[in-house]
């Protein structure tokens, strides 16, 4: 267990410094201008030059990468040239929001995933079911988003359409809105972070939910048609034991790993969802930083990103091999550094 | 399997959906003949409602949106199979060296494409195509970076069970030219595994591509890019809210012919 992990921690730093390098080397092709952006279109090449020198641009990028490597194993991620602040500074700021909005989008995904699959194993083959999961197969995320604000906010107005809390100026430990308030005993304020985290979360679950659910759906109708399950209905389980007790385990594979597979997918939505909800997190600071080139900023999101998306997918291989103990932690079967 | 077989194994509405993947093709290709007005100029007042005059409205500056949401076609479809396009050939190229020698070049290679398989691949892609700048060229280039591994690790895999199978064993018994022992006797084994792979695939390239345009990282302002055309009147939503839903409507419809196409294929392929 302990190799096996260390084994995957070095999956990790490999894997961050292929995307690290992988950008710093693209960098030298054809850089960006964020001397340029600070200095204004119309500074003098003096200005310029200096703004150059002092942001540690006019080094040889190979210097660059070292300098940034050196940095970022002591947590130091440069500054943001948007906002003139640390980058872990501004990242610890914007991740609690993202982090709620996320694991919210986690939660309803996959409960939604095991709706869809329940459905999808009490209709098989049915025609209308499979078009329905292949349409929202095919919606773009941001127009999930927009029918969503359209048609629950504006048109019923059930929900909030936009930012995390009506009032502001509450915070509590933990940064997530929902959580911070219950443990302040405040009900109100969970009621309102709750209303307004409900529609990004579903606009982030749906593509979750999809992939997942159909993933699910046909693992387990692969699943119930395997003997053993034929010898738990014919010593008098019911269907529903059959399938929670016996054929769920065997069945969770493949749908974990597409879980996964969308944790990665997940960063890019919740980029758009928090740009169309005005939701203040990490994902609306990159698209921010998008705009101004920020390099530092993008470098230091997709880092982070990057990291959560690892952990995620390390507790996912045991989440497998817990579901299943064929899977051997020993014998992992992707990773860089295997 | 050939290709004659695999027709004839597709029902009717299977063949629909692979004609109508053609038609969104031929649309992309004559979007420029196609527009009734020039997409870049002010042909009407401002947000004009759809009407028979102009389909889809016009947008905050006058322009025909039908004549825009078309050429947004072209720009999202065309780039897509192009990034598809060479994937394929840079992936299958890996995976067929890499599956015919075996031994350390095998290892070598595969160890490669699977770094490039775990690399969260939107996350990637928008950190590269920020770091190159905008543009559709580093979009496409961004995403081709990696893509590559998805087919090379296809290709290699069903290499390796072809290598294993008589006929491949008797055509390397001739002793012919290893290069026409790939073209000629594992490339076509190989085909329809990737054609199959390649229809779904281009549903997730046009999805990351429009997302990217979303975001800002496509072509600059005046071109008219489906998913930054949605982004850039997304304040438009609640008083014109055809401007951002009909292109965005438009990326989905895409997606939708080209997934029913891909499960067609697929499902058509498993039969045998």
């Amino acid at each position: 267990m302990l190799a096996y992990l260390l084994r995957r921690l070095i999956g990790l730093v490999a894997v961050l410094l292929a995307m690290a390098f992988l950008i710093f080397a693209l960098q030298g092709i054809i850089p960006a201008d964020p001397a340029r952006a600070i200095a204004g279109v119309a500074a003098p090449v003096e200005v310029l030059e200096a703004v150059r020198d002092k942001l540690g641009l006019s080094d040889p990028v190979p210097v660059q990468y070292g300098r940034f490597l050196g940095r970022v194993v002591q947590g130091d991620l440069g500054t943001s040239i948007r906002t003139r602040q640390p980058v872990l500074a501004d990242i610890q700021k914007y991740l609690p929001a993202s982090l709620e909005l996320g694991l919210a989008a986690l939660l309803i995904g996959t409960a939604l995933a095991g709706l869809f699959a329940l459905v999808h194993r009490r209709f098989p083959g049915s025609a209308v079911v499979r078009l329905t999961l292949i349409t929202a197969g095919s919606t773009p995320i941001f127009l999930t988003a927009l029918l969503l604000v359209y048609f629950v906010w504006f048109r019923l107005g059930w929900l909030p359409g936009a930012g995390r809390l009506s009032h502001r100026g509450f915070s509590g430990p933990t940064g997530l809105n929902l959580i911070d308030g219950l443990l302040a005993v405040r009900p109100d304020i969970a009621l309102d972070a709750l209303q307004h985290l409900l529609l990004p979360a579903l606009a982030v679950a749906l593509p979750i939910a999809v992939a997942v659910g159909r993933s699910l759906g046909a693992s387990l109708h692969e699943v119930m048609r395997r003997p053993y399950i034929r010898t738990m209905r014919g010593k008098g389980l019911s269907e529903g034991e059959a399938l929670w007790r016996h054929g769920l385990r065997n069945a969770a594979s493949a749908p974990l790993a597409m879980l996964g597979l969308q944790i990665g997918l997940m960063f890019g939505n919740l980029m758009v969802v928090e740009r169309i909800f005005a939701w203040p997190g990490l994902g609306l600071y990159m698209v921010q930083s998008f705009a101004s080139a920020d390099l530092p900023a993008i470098l230091g999101v997709s880092l982070a990103f990057g990291s959560i998306y690892i952990v995620a997918n390390i507790g996912i291989e045991m989440a497998q091999s817990l579901a299943d103990p064929r899977i051997g932690l020993s014998r992992s079967r992707a990773g860089a550094a295997d | 399997m050939t290709w004659r077989e695999l027709l004839r194994r597709t029902g009717w509405v299977d063949g629909l959906a692979v004609v109508a993947v053609l038609l969104v093709t031929l649309l992309a290709l004559a979007a420029p003949w196609l527009a009734p007005f020039d997409p870049q100029l002010r042909v009407a007042p401002a947000f004009l409602p759809p009407s028979a005059s102009h389909w889809f409205g016009t947008d905050e500056i006058g322009r025909d949106m039908f004549s825009r949401v078309l050429l947004g076609v072209q720009g999202t479809w065309l780039p897509a199979l192009a990034v598809i396009g060479v994937s394929m050939v840079v992936g299958s190229c890996i995976g067929l060296v890499s599956g015919y020698f075996g031994g350390w070049v095998d290892m070598v290679l595969q160890r490669a494409t699977d770094l490039f398989l775990i690399l969260p691949s939107v996350l990637v892609a928008l950190a590269v195509t920020a770091t190159l700048g905008p543009g559709l060229i580093n979009t496409m280039l961004a995403l081709m970076l990696f893509w590559w591994s998805w087919y090379a690790r296809i290709t290699r895999d069903e290499v390796r069970r072809l290598v294993a199978r008589p006929h491949f064993e008797a055509a390397r018994a001739t002793g012919i030219h290893p290069a026409r022992l790939i073209l000629r006797h594992l490339l076509p084994g190989v085909m329809p595994a990737l054609a199959v792979a390649a229809t779904l695939d281009v549903v997730n390239v046009v999805l990351i591509m429009s997302l990217l345009s979303f975001l800002g990282l496509g072509q600059p302002a005046p071109a008219a890019e489906l998913g930054a055309m949605t982004a850039r009147s997304l304040d438009s939503l609640v008083a014109y809210w055809w401007l951002p839903v009909i292109p965005a409507a438009a990326i989905m419809l895409i997606c939708l012919v080209a997934n029913l196409a891909g499960d067609a294929l697929r499902s058509s392929l498993r039969g045998s």
